[in-house]
């Protein structure tokens, strides 16, 4: 089989792993709340003028949509609450994390956020464990046109009965501002690009948001529902200022399901039930006891003595220690949930240095790249992926898909890649003695590159290995000093990150690739809100970069674990941190020992 | 002598503000930034340079370094730590909170370091090419062998798989609940003082040794002393100047092990403050950590200079 011939059927099945997609309840629930906020008719991919011209009506079918499924998920909720004996208030949660120390959600950056905010203040908008964006403090936003959205929020927020707020209600004011706070125009404030193309945040009436953009951005609700969101009182910043909110533990006033009750630095925070949650019931638990522990092997340690309830296994969870968990805290004792999450690993090429330039010889080594193999023997808890994240639903292609691609394939399909990789190699005509090294984080693990070199020596590339320790590996990366190397991909939640790393102008693009179609895709990519519209240009853009591109090869999305008790009821996975603690507002404990 | 440590007194400022100058460059060569990290927090590919710029402005960075040098040590010498560039805080009401606990661990971990290396080291000397000398020859190359980092690891497993046991949480403070805090501590302290124990041990054998094969010990001896007095009282003394030396540094290694003691066993001191500062970029408050602790070094290294007086009456400060 020719790889041409390949992606010709690839093509030409477009339309029917779309429908297998759509069949799925993740993208279905995501297609109507993102159609929702934007204005695309999900079964008529060409009509997209007519699709905008009709947002409100459209918007009325997804909000039914939606409705209908919460509707759906409500009831199954019930029903495994009954079955297990109905939900149980009380209790408090002793979980582990590392202090953050920084309370302010609009200045929060690289692992400074207090862990405890996300269930202190809360989100407008939010993006669920399945990435679809979702209602919390408001409605889902109406769609008036592609520049104006109308955020309602609801009546029965209030904010936590503490000084100055003392409960009063949370209004389209309180939303303006603090949405208006993270696009200010202060360093401090690192969010602000999500918002640049915004002209104005304004309250239209007391329950009213409305919010005008300067300019197509389709990324922007998702931005406005993301990790980090969260909504800050006017009352507080006016009368502490900013540097008291991002420090003062006893300011960190919001809406959300906890109030925090006490903190000790580096020690331990308590959080206690909000009574006035606007969510009907919700939370479950009494509070939260937080164990800041920075260590991972005391994380573990705790949890098998019996004092946690709940832990984060390490990042890149190994199998083993997952395994060793469970074997010493007893099988009973746990519940491993594998959490699938935007962030993981990928070998950056540096397009611009020889012999990378050349996209047959990157395409041959994304041919030769065994992935199973990698993913099992570096990390032993990742999934295999592809330039978008499985968990950026509905546009990230899982395993299922990409199982089928070349350079994914295994088995005799693969040594039909490895052929097409040697002769992609010949054509290049690249002088073999003009290899640089390839640099690997060693700090992390040398194992993958060694695995990575011998994945390329099967289609006879030859490359040396340089170990580069962290500091040293991100400098390189940072500056595009290397020729290949391997290291983090960023998180994020919609597919624009595409334009980030690959984008010839992208923040991210390290390896210094450029393509003007693909520059045009991902450019038209901001300026498309119809989901099934946005997905046939995000499909396209990775059939072109896996078929013809490669700047990099795509190999692992991390699948780190969450640990927790048997009688911890009610807990799914989920994608990030954010969505671990709305998860956990209907969590419950069942027969937990005394 | 009031000359001498007058004159080292005057020196003091001088180590301290080359020991800055040392510790701001040093900083600055470490690969990544905090403008990098906040950069990559915004919405991706929207960052640009009048971003990064704006950023730079900021921090100060956009200063030569030598304008910043002089902006910073100008505010540390008026009394001003600054703030940290992640959390906002005061680095002084930071230190003020954190420093008595890290005080803690190493004054515990002096009091297991010193009896037990000289305790060792003596015993060991005294019992040359005994059983009981192998064992402890045997145990301290061991102990010099495994790195802090390993043993605070393999001290959380192992009573974990043995007896299911872990440290009580959450940590408390000294002067709230004594008992639990000498249970939380002692143990860091005891991984913290094992390593330098045994350098001390293996040292304190050696001078010992030494000291022992001496005409005035074979003296004693022949006077009738008993062998406890001989060993305690005419021995022990004239081994004393490289084992105060020792015990100096150990104020050195003590901190330094401190940064991995208390990150691995969750204690809020200030070796767990330089793990996060460092982690994030902080500069501001790994700068001052660093001056501050190799000020107090310098100040320690003094006193060990001084206290050779005492043990060793032939030496006079000039």
């Amino acid at each position: 089989m020719s790889e041409r011939n390949y992606w010709q059927r690839m093509r030409s099945n477009r339309m029917s792993r779309r429908s297998l997609l759509r069949a799925s309840a993740r993208a279905g629930v995501g297609a109507a709340g993102l159609a929702l906020v934007g204005c695309g008719d999900d079964d008529d991919d060409d009509q997209p003028a007519a699709a905008q011209a009709e947002p409100e009506q459209q918007a009325d079918q997804q909000a039914q949509a939606v409705q209908q499924q919460e509707e759906q998920q409500a009831a199954a909720e019930a029903q495994a609450q009954q079955a297990a004996g109905g939900s149980k208030y009380g209790g408090f949660v002793a979980v582990a994390g590392d202090d953050g120390g920084l309370f302010d959600p609009a200045v929060t950056i690289h692992g400074g956020t207090d862990a405890s905010i996300f269930q202190v203040y809360d989100f407008v908008n939010y993006l669920d464990e399945g990435n679809v964006l979702t209602d919390a403090m408001a409605e889902l936003p109406e769609v008036i046109d592609e520049l104006n959205f109308v955020y309602n929020i609801k009546p029965d927020v209030f904010w936590q009965d503490k000084p100055p707020l003392n409960g009063r209600q949370f209004t389209a004011e309180d939303a303006a501002f603090g949405y208006t706070r993270f696009g200010q125009d202060n360093p401090e404030f690192v969010y602000q690009d999500r918002y640049a193309r915004v002209r104005r945040f304004e309250a239209v009436d007391e329950l009213t948001m409305h919010v005008e953009a300067s300019e197509p951005f389709s990324p922007l609700l998702t931005a406005m529902a993301e990790s980090g969101a969260l909504m800050v009182s006017r009352d507080v910043v006016d009368q502490f200022g900013d540097a008291e909110v991002s420090s003062n533990h006893e300011l960190a006033i919001g809406t959300g399901s906890m109030m925090l009750e006490s903190r000790e630095p580096d020690v331990q925070t308590t959080l206690v039930r909000n009574p006035n949650y606007y969510r009907d019931g919700l939370p479950y638990f009494d509070g939260y006891n937080i164990y800041w522990l920075p260590d991972n092997a005391l994380r573990v340690a705790q949890y098998v003595a019996g004092e946690l309830d709940f832990v984060w296994l390490q990042w890149y969870g190994e199998l083993q220690e997952i395994e060793t968990v469970i074997a010493e805290a007893g099988p009973d004792s746990v519940v491993a949930v594998p959490n699938p999450v935007a962030f993981g690993l990928a070998t950056h090429i540096h397009c611009k240095k020889e012999p990378y330039t050349d996209a047959r010889v990157r395409t041959a080594l994304h041919l030769a790249t065994n992935r199973p193999a990698l993913n099992a023997i570096t990390l032993g808890a990742g999934v295999i992926g592809g330039p978008i994240a499985e968990t950026i639903a509905p546009y990230g292609w899982g395993l299922s898909t990409l199982e089928q691609l070349p350079g994914y394939r295994s088995g005799d399909a693969r040594e039909e890649d490895l052929g097409e990789g040697r002769k992609l190699l010949d054509a290049s005509g690249y002088d073999p003695g003009n290899v640089p090294p390839m640099e690997i984080w060693g700090d992390f693990a040398s194992d993958f590159g060694q695995l990575l070199q011998q994945n390329f020596s099967e289609i006879d590339f030859k490359v040396d290995i340089r170990e580069l320790n962290t500091a040293d590996s991100l400098a390189a990366r940072q500056n595009h000093e290397f020729s290949m190397i391997t290291l983090g991909q960023q998180a994020a939640a919609d597919p624009d990150l595409l334009y980030n790393d690959l984008h010839t102008t992208g923040g991210q693009n390290y390896g210094e690739f450029s393509d003007p179609a693909l520059d045009a895709l991902f450019e038209e990519g901001r300026s498309i809100y119809g989901v099934e519209e946005r997905k046939a240009l995000y499909d396209e853009a990775q059939e072109q970069l896996l078929e013809v591109h490669n700047p990099r090869l795509w190999w692992h999305w991390s699948l780190p674990t969450v640990g927790h008790r048997p009688w911890l009821k009610g807990f799914r996975p989920t994608p990030g941190i954010t969505h671990t603690h709305q998860v956990m507002n209907a969590c419950w404990f069942e027969g937990k020992p005394s | 002598m009031r000359a001498y440590v007058f004159r080292r007194m005057l020196l003091l400022p001088i180590t301290v503000l080359l020991l800055s100058i040392f510790v701001f460059g040093l900083i600055r060569l470490v690969p990544g930034s905090v403008i990098d990290a906040r950069l990559s927090a915004g919405f991706p590919g929207t960052a640009d340079a009048d971003d990064r710029a704006k950023l730079e402005a900021h921090f100060g960075l956009d200063k030569p370094v030598h304008i910043q040098y002089v902006n910073w040590i100008g505010q540390v010498f008026s009394g001003d730590l600054g703030t940290s560039w992640l959390t906002k805080e005061s680095i002084l009401d930071n230190f003020g909170r954190r420093m008595p606990v890290t005080v803690e661990l190493l004054v515990l971990t002096l009091l297991i370091y010193i009896p037990l290396g000289i305790g060792t080291g003596v015993w060991s000397a005294v019992r040359q090419n005994r059983a009981d000398d192998y064992s402890i020859r045997f145990v301290t190359i061991l102990f010099l062998a495994i790195p802090n980092f390993w043993l605070a690891t393999l001290v959380v497993v192992i009573p974990l798989v043995l007896w299911g046991y872990a440290p009580p949480l959450p940590y408390q403070q000294l002067w709230e609940d004594p008992g639990k805090n000498l249970i939380q501590m002692i143990v860091p302290a005891v991984v913290a003082a094992l390593a330098g124990a045994a350098v001390l041990g293996r040292v304190a054998r050696s001078e010992m040794l030494e000291v022992l094969r001496q005409d005035y010990v074979r003296t004693a001896y022949a006077k009738g002393l008993a062998a406890r007095i001989v060993v305690t009282r005419h021995a022990l003394r004239n081994t004393m100047i490289p084992l105060i030396t020792l015990i100096g540094l150990v104020f050195a290694t003590g901190v330094a092990g401190s940064v991995i003691v208390e990150q691995v066993f969750a204690i809020p001191g200030m070796g767990r403050y330089l793990v996060q500062s460092l982690l994030t970029n902080d500069l501001p408050v790994v700068q001052v950590w660093m001056l501050i602790f190799g000020a107090a070094f310098v100040l320690v290294n003094l006193l060990v200079d001084l206290s050779y007086g005492m043990f060793d009456p032939r030496i006079r400060f000039q």
